[in-house]
């Protein structure tokens, strides 16, 4: 049987924690600020998609005929 | 334990005013509060629902204490929209901040919430150009994609990370379609 390394292991892993060897993989989604101007801006768009031909259309059709699911 | 650790494990919310603006707290209740009022308004339901101002306290709340979980570990400054579409739409579903108060014939309102979520979602993902008319052969695609996400909002097991997911893919989807467009003309 294969020598347990478990211990040595796991001190290998706090010495890459440790020494920042380890990093964090993470994934960074910068936005602009949404507060102060966009919120405005997609207020008016939910209005006027909320108003918008193509959303009666839409939910006309879907409830006319019920689509066929892909998934 | 640090002073932030304390703070943290309290056992209120105050740490959110140390992080995030006030204005920016009241500012986003203000929005969702009047999205809401719009799609109640365009529905016609005012007289048979009512938005919770104590729950949509909730929604809000919570939102705030995902939004600053993910700032720090993501080491994001200021969050992409779709984020904050998602994490509001996940919240909204969770809490259910509009409430029916009309006792009989309200089966059409079983979903109210997800109904107004999958409106707020359409508004983002069709709204930029607004306004277009969707191909002839294009628009079971389309309705398909539509129908199918009110039926996983009203039965699948959704988080706020997959609701990211779909609107990225259909961002990513809308770019390809215009390169393939772009090359073809």
């Amino acid at each position: 049987m294969k020598k347990r390394m478990g211990n040595e292991y796991g001190r290998k892993l706090v010495t890459e924690l440790k020494t920042g060897v380890f990093q964090k993989d993470y994934r960074t989604n910068h936005g602009p600020d949404f507060a102060e101007g966009l919120e405005e801006l997609h207020r008016y768009r939910f209005r006027v998609y909320l108003g918008s031909c193509g959303r009666f259309l839409m939910d006309e059709r879907i409830a006319a005929d019920r689509s066929e699911y892909y998934g | 334990m640090d002073e932030k650790e304390k703070v943290m494990s309290a056992d209120n919310y105050q740490y959110l005013l140390d992080k995030f603006d006030e204005k920016e707290i009241t500012s986003r209740y203000q929005w969702v509060y009047d999205l809401m009022c719009d799609f109640m308004e365009a529905e016609q339901i005012v007289d048979e629902a009512i938005i919770s101002s104590d729950i949509l306290n909730h929604v809000i709340v919570d939102y705030f204490v995902d939004i600053d979980r993910l700032k720090d570990f993501q080491n994001i400054e200021k969050v992409h929209d779709s984020k904050i579409y998602a994490y509001l739409s996940f919240w909204m579903l969770r809490h259910k901040p509009i409430q029916v108060i009309k006792e009989e014939s309200a089966g059409k309102l079983s979903f109210i919430n997800e109904k107004f979520v999958c409106c707020l979602l359409r508004s983002y993902l069709f709204s930029e150009p607004e306004n277009v008319p969707i191909m002839n052969n294009k628009k079971k695609v389309v309705d398909t994609f539509v129908e199918t996400l009110l039926y996983y909002l009203k039965y699948r097991d959704y988080s706020a990370k997959n609701i990211e997911m779909i609107l990225l893919a259909f961002a990513a989807g809308r770019g390809y379609q215009y390169s393939v467009d772009y090359q073809n003309a």
